[in-house]
């Protein structure tokens, strides 16, 4: 079942791989054309990474924004595997080379007009087992399983894109 | 009956006494103790493992818990029982909170004291307490019938 996931997760790189990034900026957010997510412009909001599971985690980061209404809206979430693995295929879509830094997704997101990317893991929302959930890897570009005990950075959306 | 026949029976008698002292006594301090746990969910959303006990079959047969909460003030846990008599009577009961870290290592540890809790018939009342700390995590309700 997981290698099933996984070439379905390749398959849907390589589709992706083929589709530029068509972003609208505007001050606090970026509109997504190709699929109509939002996503927040700052893909550092909270300013550092966060746990899922105790104080100050994600899930009251997310319930805080929302509560303030950021960027006018009050329904930001944690982005899913498959929203991620479609943001880094844009950014693969550029080209990419594992020796040449300017070519890493973080670099790419940061040159695309987007603010505070890390060349770090990010997290989604999909969980593969009781202690690990996928998230994103801003310098390879992979989107895999990984121990939900960690800190990872957060970039928001909102929306459901069609998917 | 022969003597070691008589040994053998006033024997298990010695040791049921024990058993049932064991049974009614031995399990803690005499009375209820209601735990709250701050645990989170798949979701990363904050939640209350709850767990009541008792060690007091009187005490079992007066009173009831009937709801266990908690929320934060400010950085701190506070928690909160609901109580209600089983007893159509007065009852007189005493109660204190116990607050501990994310390890299970107790905060202020025998700072508590014993408060007065008095039921009429039926009655249901809330006890709160908030702790002491922010690195509270879990609370104890101790709940006993006084001397």
């Amino acid at each position: 079942m997981k290698k099933l996931l996984l070439v379905v997760v390749a398959l849907f790189l390589t589709a992706c791989s083929t589709t530029k990034p068509n972003f609208v900026f505007n001050d606090q957010t970026a509109v997504d054309q190709n699929t109509g997510l939002v996503w927040v412009r700052n893909a550092d909001m909270p300013g550092h990474q966060l746990i899922w599971r105790g104080d100050d985690n994600v899930y009251e980061f997310v319930k805080h924004l929302n509560a303030d209404n950021f960027a006018g809206y009050a329904d930001w979430r944690v982005p899913t595997m498959l929203e991620f693995t479609t943001m880094i295929g844009y950014a693969t879509s550029l080209g990419y080379d594992k020796k040449d830094m300017k070519t890493w997704p973080f670099k790419r997101f940061l040159s695309l007009g987007f603010t505070n990317v890390h060349d770090y893991e990010y997290w989604t929302a999909t969980r593969e087992s009781p202690t690990e959930m996928w998230t994103a890897d801003l310098i390879s570009g992979r989107v895999a399983p990984r121990p939900e005990n960690r800190p990872y950075y957060l970039w928001l959306v909102r929306g459901n894109g069609g998917r | 009956m022969g003597r070691r026949a008589m040994n053998m029976r006033a024997g298990w008698g010695v040791l049921a006494v024990v058993s049932l002292l064991a049974l009614t006594g031995c399990g803690g301090t005499a009375g209820a103790v209601a735990s709250g746990k701050t645990a989170w969910d798949d979701q990363g959303a904050r939640i209350l493992e709850k767990k009541v006990v008792f060690n007091s079959i009187g005490l079992k047969m007066d009173i009831e818990i009937v709801d266990i909460k908690s929320s934060l003030a400010g950085n701190l846990m506070r928690a909160q029982a609901a109580l209600r008599s089983r007893d159509s009577g007065t009852l007189s009961f005493q109660y204190r909170f116990e607050w501990y870290d994310a390890d299970g290592l107790e905060i202020n540890s025998g700072a508590g004291s014993w408060r007065p809790l008095l039921l009429n018939g039926k009655e249901i009342k809330t006890v709160q307490g908030v702790a002491p700390d922010q690195r509270a995590k879990e609370f104890k309700l101790l709940i006993r019938q006084p001397d």
